[in-house]
């Protein structure tokens, strides 16, 4: 497009990042979150804190607790078995109107009452990838396109660079404030590579069949209508429309289908058409010990027992769930989990100091010439970068503050809590966009905010559940503690955010300095960014 | 496209002319959109010669974001807007004539 590829990429990376900034910011933050969101869940689930049985858990126990309260005629009613980072069973039925979740408590089979919340896992996981818009899968579309200009993104940044090796070890924070941000942006940049490009492309290969359609649609010659069942082994009776008998002995399936994988456990079961004659029950296989998202599943005629189809990977598919496994991390590695957690959140960092470079470069210019466009981005940027982490602390004190009833204009109490984790971010945006250039004051504002919010969400822990660190600690409840212990972290560096931004707009900075980026100045001069 | 020789940072993109942005950004995100699912497509119908349909199906699909992110990159980086408006919808009609002449068995 412009004299070189070089230049027409460093365009497009420039642009096109400065666009997508804020969604793709919005995604990974979600994501870095989801990584712990059980654990999220104990903590805004304080009735679910409760230490796993010893004992061995019957799945006919489960199947009488829930006849007290699936109606008889749902259409469908799946359960997961209780696990060290999840120790209840969560259960989800359709009833006459909308698609329940229940929580029992694996000791007793009754049902934990809690106050209603969506928790990590029914906000931050389908936030991270569908936005919750479902008119018309617009949220998935919306991710997949962000998530198609970082692939573009990541490959373009690496294009452009002169020196990958060196920026490797390159990072000066003492240096203006838009050198270092470019050393921070190629640090987290060089360093992430791998899982940036990874984790990317895991997420668009997750959602091929709603991305790419057409693909199937073609390999399919026109009707791909059985590529779910056969790829994923979908499989569901055909309802006969007669009444059927009481459901078979889950114990007895359970048995038949460890035999099949030789002895992995099933850790989830769905029951379709519970009461025809042509109910299907479904066994699913164990994650936990291994990377793929296995498919392995056994289906059961619910009246006689007898299986209907067993289903396994083709090796294409086995390929695509070690790619969907890499991106979830839902198997049993702490180590792991907390290096994506940090790979995450470097994302993030990634993501936010490309904002920061653009506007440091231009505020000069912009203020020469008195543009406006360095005050809108920078105020796009603090919404999206220190808003959403002040948004996602108010959802959480929200989650400790409102009563178990809380209910408000029709909104029940999980709605309550998604209403303040908007409001809260609007408002943010609202801060920043009325705080004049220099937006210093907006930052330092927001990011006392950040830490100011999250030792109340700790103290509020501890206040309507007894669970401090100590306690949480002696009662091995790890999930609470550790949430506690990265908010303090979190309090502590936004503090210092705080403290350090606050020092820099007191000593002004010595107009003789030398230019201090040249890169850029050089960059900006071929290509006119 | 004119090439306004910019001053260092003061120059802030007046390099990049609207319209021929506006054809890349067509090009890139619709046209090659069109263009990797027909491609891809293509390449899955001829793969269920060697495997089954659903692996033939998921494998194009996956290659297929890989194409996608080269086509979005091509589509601005190629100085010849020519070049890249016969391409990219000449190639998806092309892929589309033959994933269908191959589905239906009738000649092109």
């Amino acid at each position: 497009m412009l004299d070189s590829l070089r230049s027409s990429l460093t365009w497009l990376h420039t642009w096109s990042g400065l666009l997508i900034g804020s969604l793709l910011f919005t995604i990974f933050w979600m994501g870095t979150l989801s990584v712990f969101d059980r654990e999220i869940d104990r903590w805004m689930m304080p009735e679910t804190r409760i230490l796993m049985p010893d004992s061995y858990i019957s799945m006919d126990d489960i199947r009488d607790a829930a006849a007290d309260f699936v109606p008889a005629d749902s259409s469908r009613w799946q359960f997961l078995m209780p696990s060290e980072r999840e120790p209840i069973i969560r259960m989800y039925y359709q009833g006459p109107e909308i698609f329940h979740r229940v929580h029992l408590d694996p000791n007793t089979m009754e049902v934990v009452e809690g106050g209603e919340t969506l928790g990590a896992t029914g906000f931050f996981f389908p936030f991270h990838f569908s936005l919750m818009l479902r008119w018309n899968s617009i949220g998935y579309w919306l991710v997949g396109l962000a998530a198609m200009a970082m692939m573009m993104l990541l490959v373009s940044g690496v294009i452009i660079h002169k020196k990958i090796f060196i920026d490797f070890f390159t990072f000066r924070a003492e240096k203006k404030l838009s050198r270092s941000s470019l050393d921070l942006h190629n640090v987290m940049g060089v360093l992430g590579l791998p899982f940036h490009i990874m984790i990317t492309l895991s997420g668009l290969i997750i959602f091929m069949s709603i991305y790419l359609p057409g693909v199937m649609e073609r390999t399919y010659s026109g009707d791909s209508s059985n590529f779910t069942n056969e790829a994923f082994g979908d499989f569901v009776q055909q309802v006969a429309n007669e009444p059927g008998g009481e459901l078979v002995s889950f114990e007895t399936l359970r048995a038949q289908a460890e035999a099949i994988w030789n002895g992995s456990e099933v850790y989830y079961a769905r029951i379709w058409n519970q009461s025809d004659a042509n109910a299907t029950i479904e066994m699913r296989r164990n994650r936990d010990d291994a990377v793929p998202l296995n498919l392995d599943l056994v289906s059961f005629d619910g009246d006689s027992g007898e299986i209907y189809t067993v289903h396994e990977s083709e090796p294409v598919m086995a390929a695509q769930r070690w790619i969907a496994g890499f991106h979830f991390i839902q198997f049993d590695h702490w180590t792991l989990r907390w290096v994506y957690f940090l790979l995450g959140l470097a994302g993030c960092a990634l993501i936010g100091s490309g904002f920061v470079i653009w506007f440091e470069t231009r505020r000069k210019q912009h203020e020469l010439e008195g543009k406006s466009g360095v005050r809108i981005v920078e105020s796009l940027a603090i919404a999206s970068i220190t808003g959403i982490i002040i948004a996602t602390l108010a959802f959480l004190i929200a989650n400790r503050l409102l009563p178990a009833d809380a209910h408000l204009m029709g909104q029940s109490r999980s709605d309550l809590e998604l209403w303040i984790f908007f409001l809260s971010w609007i408002a943010t945006a609202a801060h920043a966009g009325m705080r004049s250039a220099p937006k210093t004051n907006a930052w330092v504002e927001q990011c006392g905010t950040i830490a100011a919010f999250s030792v109340v969400a700790v103290l509020l822990n501890w206040i309507t559940t007894g669970d401090h660190l100590l306690s949480a600690f002696s009662d091995g409840l790890w999930a609470v503690a550790g949430i506690d212990l990265v908010l303090l972290a979190n309090a502590l560096l936004a503090y210092a955010v705080m403290r350090r931004l606050a020092q820099t707009r007191a000593s002004k900075i010595s107009p003789t300095e030398a230019s201090p980026c040249q890169e850029i100045d050089q960059i900006g001069t071929e290509v006119g960014i | 496209m004119t090439t306004v020789k910019p001053k260092g940072r003061a120059a802030i993109s007046t390099a990049v002319n609207p319209i021929e942005y506006f054809q890349r950004l067509m090009l890139a995100a619709v046209l090659g959109y069109f263009f990797t699912v027909e491609v891809a497509g293509l390449l899955g119908l001829v793969l269920t010669n060697i495997m089954i349909r659903s692996e033939a199906a998921a494998l194009s699909a996956m290659l297929g974001f890989l194409l996608y992110t080269f086509v979005i990159l091509w589509a601005f980086a190629d100085r010849s807007l020519l070049r890249l408006w016969i391409t990219i919808p000449g190639g998806a009609l092309v892929c589309y004539g033959l994933s269908q002449s191959l589905a239906t068995g009738a000649p092109l």
